[in-house]
């Protein structure tokens, strides 16, 4: 089960798992986004590969024009993915 | 325990319960759980890319001498070493980074032994984790 949604402030809200039969959706709704978004990890359970390499797209679009996502209150599995992966570097994470 | 999935993104659902099952069953920790899940994606992910053929993977989970073993078997496999991924330079900037090569860098990273073999068309990917700590 996977949900992606906007919050009042436009916030992306992630829930569930993120696998690579999902990343479609997350390209389709940050697809227009050209300014700087905060991504909610909070109720998001796991993310694969696929799902870090889509984030990555996106944030290498948005960085090319100084913006960029900052993604928030990760688990301790998925921002232990992040960090191997160097992501860390990539992304603003809080 | 053993169970049979068609080379589809769709059966990723199906493989993630049959990993529910079987973690129930052994007893997984929390930490082992989610490495399992990420192996099993990425290998999975993997043979839906790159196998060939129509035969379906077939997956064996299974816990020996305090170790996860899950063994994945795709008849009519063309040949493809995971094994012979190279590493990922994490140090990039955000320009020089690309998604490539990452799946398989977190596979070895998350498992302690990774094993390919290619004979009479059938590829085999062992993954091996010791249970208590990565």
């Amino acid at each position: 089960m996977f949900e992606i949604r906007r919050g009042a402030n436009g916030e992306v809200l992630l829930t569930g798992r993120l696998d690579a039969a999902q990343v479609d959706r997350v390209r389709d709704e940050l697809k227009n986004q050209n300014t700087s978004c905060e991504v909610n990890f909070e109720h998001l359970d796991y993310i694969s590969s696929a799902g870090m390499g889509v984030l990555l797209g996106i944030q290498k679009r948005l960085s090319a024009s100084g913006q960029g996502l900052i993604l928030t209150h990760m688990n301790r599995h998925i921002r232990e993915l992040f960090t191997i992966a160097g992501f860390n570097h990539v992304f603003t994470i809080k | 325990m053993q169970r049979s999935f068609a080379r589809e993104l769709g059966s990723l659902e199906a493989l993630f319960a049959f990993l529910d099952e079987a973690s129930e069953r052994y007893r997984l920790d929390e930490d082992s759980r989610f490495a399992a899940r990420l192996a099993a994606e990425e290998i999975f992910t993997n043979m839906v890319k790159y196998g060939g053929g129509e035969a379906r993977v077939v997956i064996t989970i299974e816990v020996r001498d305090q170790r996860l073993v899950m063994a994945f078997v795709h008849p009519g496999a063309v040949q493809f070493d995971v094994t012979d991924a190279g590493d990922v330079d994490v140090s990039e900037s955000i320009r020089e980074r690309t998604p490539g090569g990452i799946g398989l860098f977190l596979v070895r990273r998350m498992m302690d032994d990774i094993s390919y073999e290619h004979a009479d068309g059938v590829a085999r990917v062992t993954l091996t984790r010791h249970l208590g700590g990565s």
